[in-house]
């Protein structure tokens, strides 16, 4: 067999045998399990923490400040301009660390406060729009005002009114601020029954998902490890 | 006594180890694998918009592909990822593959090997196909993406210039990208993508996700969606549709497909324990109402 071979055939049985040690759990708790899972905790971490180092830090901090560095990772790679302002972001990254020492812990809240503050200032206006604008305008255009002015079929846009009703309902559910009587609780209950509807869907999706991981970990088995398909 | 019987079984159902039931399913699928059954599939209203568009793009027109998975979606994104890229390139349409996850780049190397190597072996790196790889920031880098694609990857995983690679020849910033497909595990993925890509710029975007994400994506369709291939049957759609607009490909791989019998036969056997799980809350609820069993 050639190297390339025993390495494939090596790969497939840790990779059988770790399956079979995860699915020992099915029957109960046990320290087979217990190995596995550490050892994908550890894998897990270790393969961030290289990817991390080598595809951020390095790139970005090093080669920036000693562009000479890029030929470490590839000797053809032109070498880009020296960057100093890396600096402050390093700066930053740096006094992060200060929380792995309770005295100085304080100071790692500049750092964050500074990526929370930028992150939320940049995103609340694009989720403004997108997630809450858009999505307005989505749900009552091709509905209501699209029908109106084109004077199209009613049964035609049935699925758009569907939507209509059924975020208005919904909201209508979450209505804490007002005590549910009348029309806010018949609103409030068919709201109810649309949430049922989408959890039910998102229930079946989900099992679908976890269904094609249980699949996908079978055909492993039967072919790559047993070779029966 | 019959009666008293019947109502000890359902208990009996109702109650059984649920050790049982995880090996009857495995015992079900396995056969299901073995047997291979082939379900017809129909291309969803979601499938279809992202299907034609690649179909009527321009050859020549550059698609970003943003492989936003890692081993543990693999089974569900992956067959679409190569569905979609088997797609594009049978159009003659270059793609330049990146990630907003570490493990991205592996699974990008598994797309590359299964179809580029195998089925276009003649496709040139760097021209017909390009890898950028991995970046962290999330919507950050998207953002940044949207300025100049140069200022974040100024070269691409292999270390060459992306400016010497005719791939992204007519590339400045994500705009210039004819489509935008993400195949999503989770954040960062095809909402970043969706909000700080397709959005601030018009660039037509489109994703595949997994089942359980699906939902939550279909609220952006299609305005802000163009399409979305949904969890492994959007993929299997989609693998049928290719097959019957590209008959040229022959009989490719299809993963998805071979995976939706023991889907099938999964989710009867979840909806028959459903069924068989409350029978017994069902036959007291109506004896009760009948008033002959107060037990």
């Amino acid at each position: 067999m050639s190297d390339a071979g025993l390495h494939h055939s090596l790969e497939v049985f840790i990779g059988a045998a770790l399956t079979l040690m995860v699915f020992s759990f099915l029957y109960r708790d046990n320290p087979l399990y217990k190995i596995a899972e550490h050892i994908f905790v550890g894998v897990s971490a270790a393969y961030w923490m290289v990817i991390g180092f080598w595809t951020t830090f390095w790139p970005n901090v090093v080669v920036k400040l000693l562009p000479a560095a890029q030929r470490v990772t590839n000797p053809d790679a032109p070498l880009p301009e020296q960057d100093p302002a890396v600096i402050v972001p390093l700066i930053l990254g740096l006094l992060m660390l200060c929380r792995l020492w309770p005295r100085l812990a304080w100071i790692s809240r500049w750092p964050t406060a500074f990526a929370v503050g930028t992150t939320v200032g940049y995103s609340l206006v694009r989720y403004l729009r997108s997630d809450f604008l858009n999505q307005i305008s989505a749900t009552i255009e091709p509905g209501l005002l699209a029908t109106a002015d084109s004077g199209a079929l009613w049964s035609a846009r049935f699925d758009h009114i569907l939507i209509v009703v059924g975020t208005v309902c919904a909201v209508a559910y979450f209505t804490f601020s007002r005590a549910r009587r009348g029309g806010l609780a018949i609103l409030a209950r068919i709201g109810l029954v649309f949430l049922m509807i989408t959890f039910g869907a998102s229930f079946g999706s989900t099992v679908m998902g976890r269904v094609t991981l249980l699949v996908g970990r079978l055909r492993f088995l039967l072919g790559d490890w047993l070779g029966l398909i | 006594m019959k009666d008293r019987t019947d109502t000890r079984l359902l208990a009996r159902l109702a109650h059984l180890d649920r050790r049982w039931l995880y090996l009857l399913l495995v015992v079900a699928l396995v056969v299901t694998i073995l047997i291979e059954p082939e379900l017809p599939e129909q291309p969803s209203l979601f499938l279809l918009p992202l299907y034609d568009r690649i179909e009527q793009l321009p050859p020549g027109a550059t698609i970003l592909l943003s492989v936003d998975y890692g081993p543990g979606s693999e089974p569900e994104l992956e067959p679409m990822a190569l569905a979609v890229t088997r797609h594009a390139l049978a159009r003659g349409l270059p793609v330049v593959f990146m990630s907003l996850w570490p493990e991205g780049p592996s699974q990008i190397a598994h797309i590359v090997e299964q179809v580029i190597r195998i089925e276009f072996p003649e496709a040139v790196a760097g021209q017909d196909w390009a890898v950028l790889g991995y970046k962290a920031g999330g919507e950050m880098l998207i953002n940044a993406l949207v300025q100049e694609v140069a200022a974040m990857y100024p070269v691409d995983a292999a270390g060459r210039a992306i400016s010497d690679l005719a791939a992204l020849a007519s590339i400045h910033s994500l705009a210039d990208f004819a489509l935008v497909v993400s195949f999503s595990g989770g954040t960062p993925g095809l909402k970043e993508w969706i909000l700080f890509g397709g959005d601030p710029t018009g660039v037509p975007t489109a994703g595949g996700a997994k089942g359980v994400g699906s939902p939550e994506y279909l609220a952006y369709f299609p305005r802000q969606l163009l399409g979305l291939v949904a969890g492994l049957k959007g993929a299997s759609e989609y693998e049928e549709a290719l097959a019957n607009g590209h008959p040229e490909l022959g009989s490719f791989p299809r993963p998805a497909a071979a995976g939706m019998g023991p889907q099938t036969v999964a989710h009867t056997l979840i909806l028959l324990f459903l069924v068989f799980g409350n029978l017994d809350i069902v036959v007291r609820w109506c004896r009760r109402r009948i008033g002959g069993d107060q037990s």
